[in-house]
């Protein structure tokens, strides 16, 4: 076998791709060649060594990561739940806020409407308060029993 | 195909988020080492991997069933590094840094070359040796890189090859004849 075409034959040897027949005359250009000998050793040593390089982890946090890149080009379609609790502070919180303020500005409203209520109280009611005096209260003298009648 | 990966492909095709969970923790691993070794940097490798699968959440609906799922999954993370090549060279992307950030995660995650290598010196020509690899892989041809990823590192077969590549067997073995060859040249280059 020439060197060439040994050499043609170098993968097939390593995938024992090869027949008997020429398995054999290979392994005989081999041992004839000391140059094809070391050229082959360096070839097998190559192979070798890309198949000790071992698989390499992908990066933290990866498949939450794809999740996320799906959930995004779906506009939320997929993998809801996350984006929910994803958004569940931003925009829920805000509509929460904005919720309170509401409550809060009626409240204040309402109270407001009821002391004007009773500050717009009847004109009898407020006369009779004015006249009322400050002194301690005194019952009024037509209930009060007479002593002396003609 | 397994009965289990059968029921999971049912299942992906319902789109059951549960599934593809599982789909990506199984095949994540695989499709970054792919990725990472075809393009040699981290941030792109991630970046593309994360498409990979995206493309097989998309387009699920289309696997007929004819190959394994991870032929399938392969033969999108391969033409999703193809066209990513068709880009990055668009915008003269250079390679040389990115061989740093794969030297340098294989650093920290510390692994050895030839199984369990104790002494200092072993654990540093292994490194040195590794390094040397990534920068041969990294100047093959990106054809050649292709067949030589998926046979010599990820080990898959002839057969799964075709199927990934849509090359005829005759083809995926001469041309990882010559990428071993373009290989070892590299790596005989970068070791003087």
């Amino acid at each position: 076998m020439e060197r060439e075409q040994a050499r043609s034959h170098f993968s097939d040897y390593l995938d024992e791709d090869l027949s008997d027949e020429l398995r054999l005359a290979f392994e005989q250009a081999l041992e004839a060649d000391d140059e094809l000998r070391e050229e082959f050793h360096s070839f097998r040593m190559t192979v070798k060594s890309l198949s000790s390089l071992r698989l390499t982890a992908p990066p933290p946090e990866f498949a939450r990561k794809v999740e996320r890149r799906i959930q995004r080009r779906s506009h939320g379609r997929f993998f809801r739940d996350q984006r929910l609790l994803m958004r569940l502070p931003f925009e829920w919180f805000s509509f929460i806020i904005i919720l309170l303020l509401l409550v809060l500005y009626m409240t204040l409203m309402l109270d407001i409407k009821r002391v004007e209520k009773a500050g717009k109280k009847p004109p009898g009611v407020e006369k009779k308060l004015k006249k009322a005096p400050t002194s301690a209260p005194t019952s009024s003298p037509s209930s009060r029993p007479t002593a002396q009648t003609p | 195909m397994s009965p289990r990966e059968r029921r999971l492909i049912r299942r992906l095709k319902q789109r059951d988020e549960r599934a593809f969970r599982e789909m990506v923790l199984t095949y994540q691993q695989q499709v970054y080492s792919i990725v990472l070794r075809m393009l040699g940097n981290e941030q792109e490798a991630e970046d593309l991997a994360q498409e990979v699968f995206v493309t097989v959440f998309k387009s699920i609906e289309n696997f007929r069933g004819d190959s394994k799922l991870g032929t399938w999954i392969y033969r999108i993370a391969i033409n999703h590094c193809r066209n990513r090549f068709k880009y990055l060279s668009r915008r003269h992307y250079h390679t040389t840094k990115p061989l740093d950030d794969v030297r340098e995660r294989e650093q920290r995650q510390e692994i050895p070359l030839h199984g369990q290598m104790g002494r200092p010196d072993e654990v540093l020509e292994g490194r040195r040796l590794q390094q040397a690899i990534q920068a041969a892989i990294a100047a093959l041809e990106s054809d050649h890189r292709e067949v030589l990823v998926l046979r010599d590192i990820q080990g898959v077969s002839y057969e799964e090859i075709g199927s990934i590549t849509g090359l005829p067997p005759g083809t995926v073995k001469s041309r990882l004849h010559r990428a071993r060859m373009a290989l070892k040249e590299q790596l005989e280059k970068h070791m003087k």
